[in-house]
């Protein structure tokens, strides 16, 4: 079943609930947001915050995990400018960078003037991740997500710097697994299971894949008795703030000179348009496993904020979803594969709840997303998203960007 | 003197772990093993796995949930769901659980209890109350019927105990995921009703709401829910608040051992200079 005000359905990876109308988890968390007194949240916000101000000066206040999209030029305002702390940003590098990345990544250190430290991990080894997440899991993306939520721990623990401020917390704002009321905040249980799809780096050794303990390192967690001394703790903006992804960005653009980018599949020209990969081949693989792509989750994410009605979305949805394989040569050329060799890992991972093989070993998939309309009239419109003009740099437009400069 | 035990639980629902709140919102959390593994490692007691799935009289228990997730820890664990024959008693234990907990048949088929209590021993049996404030007292719940069963609760201890179980799992209804703290009225007619080791369920939200129980009425131990997913390390940060005034378990990875927390059980910092402390290793330097 699918959620009868948003389009989420009841297979969605991170687990969903649904209520006596038909209405998920994650609508009735998101109708919190009009109850909370947000003034309220901003007072516990800064107050929460007041005790990791460092009072003599000798060391950052919080880390900032950034990347050259998602909601960090929001966070980092919101962390530097108006809750007034000294951060630390960390940038886990991607390999997959677009040249819009690395210039909005250069631009935010400039607006905000804050320091920033990047992990970049020997192209070789992500390779060989890589090549051993698609065979195991079907994701391309794996490792950027291993990167992203573990490097922002190692430099809270290695410069004992104890708060980490994240933006949205991705289950509570997709499917309600947790009410704003409980204020959750990361764990290391949560990134296993949820981010990492149920397999941390040390899982990831084996011979067939040429992985060894000391190829995983750069990705291996901080030990628990390093984070109690330090007292590690991160915790997530949009239990604080109303969080409305899409209107952030419309305020950066405005401010800041934030860039978006063009898109294939999807309407939403502001997340992710760091990367080559996500909007894409991530895309495909989420509908071969999941049977839906990110154009379902912007969609919802619009229609909970009032951007977009159901019906408008629908179409849009239908239109832009990925159900075969997209022109992959700038993943396969990095990665070493052919596109045969894409296309049979593609299919080891198809979920049979969605896709049946036809006897001439063609894939079909078996909901397109037809939906019951009624009486609606068909009209479908994707919300409108600001496409700014592209800034002028030196790096390449056409390929993945290792280390951009970001500037001319 | 005996430690007060600082449970945790693991309620699942048709296989996946879940928040529940008043026993009728579930939110998913994930995979139970997972919450077992991590749990053990942040110091639990003991861990209630508590499988809710609602089914007719002849399915069996969840076995495979079961030897999934007591796999995953040394803690002892307590397993609980649709066991209705002392065989699933038996059979509960050879898989790894450490005790059984009987629910819904310690109304409907009292005599299950004498039975798994004479042949596994009554250490082995939790008789589990799940309680609603009637009109004028205090009344066993039935989950699945959603409603009360009229049964006072007093009575129906006094019966569990009578029938030979080790010990009492009480959980408020109402408290269930509040974060509000226990019903401590509850606590204090349970009390009252039965000799037993009493483990009370139901509404913790903050270190205080154990401490405030533990300083009124001694109870065996006390078992977390929904606030165990909200924050890092959860059962070892409760602990590090609880050290100091009670007597309980402190083996754990992580240690808090110099953090103050807010009243509302969150970590606060160390001080500038303590931080500044750990971030260099000092070498005396040597005078000869």
């Amino acid at each position: 079943m699918r959620c009868h005000r948003c389009l989420y359905p009841e297979t969605h990876p991170l687990g969903i609930s649904f209520n006596q109308d038909g209405i998920c988890s994650g609508c009735v968390i998101h109708d919190e947001k009009n109850e909370i007194d947000w003034a309220e949240k901003w007072n516990d916000l800064q107050t929460l915050v007041a005790h990791y101000r460092s009072a003599s000066g000798r060391n950052y206040d919080c880390i900032v995990p950034v990347s050259g999209a998602r909601d960090s030029f929001f966070i980092v305002h919101t962390v530097k400018n108006l809750l007034q702390l000294n951060p630390l940003c960390v940038t886990y590098n991607t390999h997959f960078n677009t040249t819009t990345g690395a210039r909005n990544l250069a631009r935010l250190r400039k607006v905000f003037d804050v320091d920033l430290i990047t992990l970049t991990v020997d192209p070789h080894i992500v390779k060989k991740i890589t090549r051993a997440t698609l065979r195991r899991l079907g994701s391309v993306q794996w490792h950027c997500i291993a990167g992203q939520t573990v490097f922002p721990v190692q430099v809270a623990a290695r410069f004992k710097i104890p708060l980490i401020i994240w933006g949205a917390h991705q289950g509570v704002d997709q499917v309600g697994m947790f009410s704003h009321y409980d204020e959750v905040e990361m764990t290391r249980r949560y990134r296993h299971e949820h981010d990492l799809m149920g397999l941390e780096p040390e899982d990831l050794l084996c011979d067939f894949d040429q992985l060894s303990e000391s190829d995983v390192e750069s990705l291996l967690y901080p030990e628990d008795e390093l984070l109690a001394q330090v007292g590690v703790r991160g915790i997530y903006l949009n239990n604080f703030l109303r969080w409305d992804s899409k209107s952030q960005h419309e305020e950066m653009i405005r401010l800041f000179g934030f860039e978006s980018a063009p898109r294939k599949s999807t309407f939403d020209l502001y997340r992710d348009i760091d990367s080559w990969v996500y909007n894409g081949l991530h895309d495909f693989f989420k509908v071969v496993k999941h049977g839906y792509s990110s154009v379902l989750d912007a969609a919802t994410r619009d229609i909970r904020l009032g951007h977009v009605t159901r019906s408008q979305a629908l179409g849009v949805v239908s239109e832009l979803t990925p159900f075969e394989c997209p022109d992959a040569e700038l993943f396969l050329n990095w990665i070493g594969m052919t596109p045969n060799g894409l296309q049979f890992i593609a299919d080891q991972h198809r979920n049979p709840e969605f896709w049946y093989q036809e006897v001439d070993g063609n894939w079909v998939f078996k909901d397109p997303l037809e939906f019951d309309l009624g009486s609606v009239e068909k009209s479908f419109a994707a919300p409108k998203y600001l496409l700014t003009r592209p800034g002028k740099s030196s790096d390449p437009a056409d390929r993945f960007i290792l280390f951009g400069r970001g500037v001319e | 003197m005996l430690k007060t035990r600082i449970c945790a639980s693991v309620v699942c629902l048709n296989g996946v772990a879940v928040q529940t709140r008043g026993f009728t919102f579930f939110q998913e959390v994930g995979r139970p093993s997972l919450s077992v593994s991590y749990f053990d490692r942040w110091g639990a007691d003991e861990i209630f796995l508590l499988d809710i799935t609602p089914s007719d009289h002849s399915q069996l228990p969840d076995f495979k949930l079961l030897r999934d997730c007591a796999c995953q820890t040394l803690s002892p664990l307590a397993f609980g769901g649709r066991i209705q024959h002392v065989d699933h008693a038996i059979q509960a234990i050879s898989l790894g659980a450490d005790k059984v907990v009987i629910n819904t048949a310690a109304v409907s088929n009292p005599d299950l209890i004498v039975k798994i209590a004479n042949k596994l021993g009554s250490q082995s049996v939790i008789a589990s109350v799940d309680v609603i404030a009637g009109e004028s007292r205090f009344e066993v719940y039935d989950w699945r019927d959603s409603k009360s069963t009229g049964l006072p609760v007093a009575e129906h201890l006094q019966r569990c105990e009578a029938l030979g179980a080790g010990e009492i799992l009480i959980r408020s209804v109402e408290k269930d995921g509040s974060l509000e703290g226990f019903d401590l009225e509850l606590v204090n007619e349970a009390t009252e009703a039965t000799s037993l080791p009493l483990v009370v369920s139901g509404g913790v939200g903050r270190p205080s709401n154990i401490a405030g129980l533990i300083d009124q009425f001694n109870v065996s131990g006390v078992c977390i829910g929904n606030r165990l997913n909200h924050v890092e390390h959860c059962l070892a940060v409760i602990k590090s608040a609880l050290a100091s005034r009670t007597n309980i378990r402190t083996e754990t990875l992580a240690v808090y051992r110099d953090h103050q927390l807010t009243d509302q059980g969150r970590l606060l910092p160390l001080d500038d200079d303590a931080l500044h402390e750990l971030v260099y290793e000092r070498f005396v330097k040597e005078v000869i």
